[in-house]
C-alpha cells in the first residue's frame, strides 16, 4: 500500500494545489481544459464525475478520472492530458 | 348554414379562457420560484463569501494564501458546482472546483464592501450565478485590496425550477379541466331559461297555455314579450276570421232559405219535379256552406284551444233527451272526469251532436258513449244497438258528401259534418260495424295536464 501510494503520486501531488498546477500547465500550452477532455469521456461512458487528479506519469501529464455510472459502477480512467487520448486502464470499466 | 350552438360557443370560450389563464398563472408562480430560489441562493453564496474572506492569510512567503477553505465539498471536487476566487495584487486563489479555469469577472468599479451579483460563465461554459465583493485587507495581510467571489451553477437553479413547474404541471390540467366542467354547468343552468321557453311555446301549441307568461330572466323577457304579443295579434287575427265566416254563413243561409221557399212554391204550382232538383240543389250547397263553415272554424281556433269531454257530452245529452228519438234511449255513459281534448269547446259539441243525433235516430234500446285516453290522444266511441250498416257499405258511406240514408234528412250530414272537425283537429272519424249496430270512434288530439293561466 505504501509503495503504491509512493508510485501512484506523484511528490507534488498535494490535492489542494494541483488544481493550480493544471492551470499552469494550460497557460503553457502543457495540456488541454479539463472540460474538452471530461466531455468526451461522460458521453463515452454515460457517466458522471466524481473527482479528477492529475498525476505526472512516465514523463507526460495524466488526468486520472474517476466516474460514477447510473446504475451505481465507480470506475477510472487515465487521460493524456495534452492529447486528450484515453489509456488503458488497470482498474476495470471493462470499456 | 347551421349556427354554431350558443352552448358550443360558450363553452369553448370559457375553455381557452380559462387555459389561458391557468397558463399565464403557472408561468406566473413558476417566475416566482425561480426569483426566490435565486434569492435563497445569493443568501447562501453571501455566508459562503464571508467564509471565503475569514480565511484568506498571507504565507511566510509573503504570497496570500486560503488556509480555511470552506467546508462544502462542493468547492473540492473539479466543476462541483460551487466556487471561489480570490483576485489580489500579485496573485490570484481560487477553489480547486474552478481546476484550470479562471472566473472571467467583468470589469466593474466597485465600492468597497459592496456586493456586486453577475451572470458569468463557469469552467465548463455553463452559466454562473456569482456575487462579487471588493475589500480592504488589514494591516497584518498587506492592507491591499482584492475582489472576492464566490458563484453556484446556474444550472441546478434551472433544473430545480423545472422540477417545479413539472410537480406543478398535473394540478394546473386538473385545474384546468375542473374549471372547464364547472363552466360547462354554469352553462347549462344560464341557458336553462331558453328550454323553459320551447316547453311554454309547446304548450302554447297544444292548448294547455294561452301566454308564455312573463317569469322569465331579463335577458330573454323581451323576446317572450314580442311572442306573446305574436300570439295576441294572431288571437284578434282569428276572431276577425271566425267573424267573418259567420257573416258569410248568415249571408248564405237566407238565400238558401229563400231558394227552398221558391221551390215550395213551385212544387204547390204543380211542378213537383222542378221543385225537387231546386230542393235537392239547394240542399248540397246548404251541406257544402256548413261543412266549409264547420271546417273553416275549427281551423282558425287553431290548436290553442282544450274542451273537457264531460261536461260537453252532458250539454248534448241534455238536447238530445227532449227530442222523440233521444228520450226513450237508454244512455249508458263511461266517461273519465276531466279527461279533455284540444279542441273548441263548440266544436267538440257540434261533432259530439252529430254523433249522437245519427246514434239516437238509428238505437232500438241504447247508447253507449266511452271515452278512453291513450297516446296523447282521445278515442270518443259512440255505439247504438240499431240496424248498423254492413261493412263493405261503410267505405261508401264515409265518402265525400255521402249519405247513408238517402231519405233520412240529414243523417250523412251529421258523419260529415263530425269528420270534418275531427280532420281540421288532426283527428279522425271511423265507422265500425258492432254486435248489433254501429260503433262511430272519434279521435281527437288530447291535452296532458290540466290547463294553464
Amino acid at each position: 500500500m505504501l509503495l503504491g501510494a509512493v508510485a501512484g503520486l506523484p511528490a507534488a501531488a498535494d490535492p489542494e494545489y494541483d488544481h493550480n498546477r493544471a492551470q499552469r500547465a494550460l497557460e503553457r500550452g502543457e495540456i488541454r481544459p479539463l472540460h474538452a477532455l471530461l466531455a468526451p469521456v461522460e458521453q463515452r461512458f454515460g457517466a458522471r464525475l466524481l473527482e479528477v487528479e492529475l498525476r505526472q506519469e512516465r514523463g507526460r501529464l495524466v488526468y486520472e478520472i474517476k466516474l460514477i455510472t447510473p446504475d451505481g459502477r465507480i470506475f477510472e480512467v487515465g487521460v493524456d492530458a495534452a492529447t486528450g487520448v484515453m489509456l488503458p486502464s488497470d482498474l476495470g470499466g471493462g470499456h | 348554414m347551421r349556427r354554431l350552438s350558443l352552448r358550443v360557443r360558450l363553452a369553448c370560450a370559457g375553455a381557452v379562457t380559462v387555459a389561458v389563464a391557468i397558463t399565464l398563472s403557472s408561468l406566473g408562480l413558476a417566475a416566482l420560484f425561480d426569483a426566490h430560489v435565486t434569492r435563497r441562493a445569493l443568501v447562501e453564496l453571501s455566508v459562503q463569501l464571508d467564509q471565503v474572506l475569514a480565511g484568506v492569510e498571507r504565507a511566510p512567503s509573503g504570497a496570500l494564501e486560503q488556509t480555511a477553505t470552506p467546508a462544502d465539498p462542493r468547492f473540492q471536487r473539479p466543476y462541483g458546482g460551487l466556487y471561489w476566487q480570490i483576485a489580489a495584487e500579485g496573485g490570484m486563489l481560487r477553489s480547486r472546483s474552478l481546476w484550470d479555469y479562471e472566473i472571467p469577472l467583468p470589469v466593474d468599479e466597485l465600492r468597497d464592501g459592496a456586493e456586486h451579483v453577475h451572470e458569468l460563465s463557469g469552467p465548463a461554459g455553463q452559466p454562473l450565478l456569482a456575487i462579487e465583493r471588493s475589500v480592504v485587507l488589514p494591516r497584518r495581510l498587506g492592507g491591499s485590496g482584492m475582489r472576492a467571489t464566490v458563484a453556484m451553477d446556474r444550472t441546478e437553479l434551472a433544473a430545480a425550477r423545472n422540477g417545479f413547474i413539472s410537480d406543478l404541471a398535473p394540478y394546473s390540467v386538473v385545474l384546468t379541466v375542473a374549471l372547464i366542467l364547472a363552466g360547462w354547468v354554469q352553462i347549462a343552468v344560464g341557458l336553462r331559461p331558453l328550454r323553459m321557453i320551447r316547453q311554454r311555446v309547446a304548450d302554447v301549441r297544444s292548448g294547455r297555455a294561452r301566454r308564455l307568461g312573463a317569469d322569465f330572466p331579463a335577458e330573454v323577457l323581451p323576446l317572450v314579450r314580442e311572442v306573446d304579443a305574436l300570439l295576441a295579434a294572431r288571437g284578434e287575427e282569428v276572431a276577425r276570421a271566425r267573424t267573418r265566416a259567420g257573416d258569410l254563413a248568415h249571408g248564405l243561409k237566407t238565400p238558401l232559405q229563400a231558394l227552398l221557399g221558391e221551390a215550395g212554391r213551385l212544387r204547390a204550382e204543380g211542378r213537383a219535379g222542378v221543385a225537387a232538383d231546386i230542393e235537392a240543389i239547394a240542399g248540397a250547397m246548404r251541406r257544402h256552406v256548413d261543412r266549409e263553415l264547420a271546417r273553416t272554424r275549427v281551423a282558425m281556433r287553431g290548436h290553442e284551444a282544450r274542451a273537457e269531454i264531460a261536461p260537453a257530452l252532458a250539454g248534448v245529452l241534455r238536447v238530445v233527451r227532449r227530442t222523440g228519438e233521444g228520450a226513450g234511449r237508454d244512455w249508458q255513459l263511461e266517461v273519465p272526469a276531466g279527461l279533455a281534448v284540444a279542441a273548441d269547446p263548440d266544436d267538440l259539441t257540434e261533432a259530439l251532436g252529430a254523433l249522437i243525433e245519427n246514434a239516437a235516430r238509428h238505437a232500438r234500446r241504447r247508447v253507449r258513449i266511452t271515452a278512453v285516453a291513450a297516446e296523447r290522444a282521445v278515442t270518443i266511441s259512440v255505439c247504438d244497438d240499431g240496424p248498423g250498416i254492413p261493412a263493405d257499405r261503410i267505405g261508401a258511406l264515409m265518402a265525400r258528401g255521402a249519405r247513408a240514408d238517402t231519405q233520412g234528412q240529414g243523417s250523412g250530414l251529421g258523419l260529415a259534418i263530425a269528420r270534418d272537425i275531427a280532420e281540421a283537429l288532426e283527428g279522425e272519424l271511423t265507422l265500425h260495424p258492432a254486435t248489433p249496430g254501429l260503433e262511430a270512434r272519434l279521435r281527437l288530439p288530447g291535452v296532458c295536464g290540466p290547463p294553464r293561466q
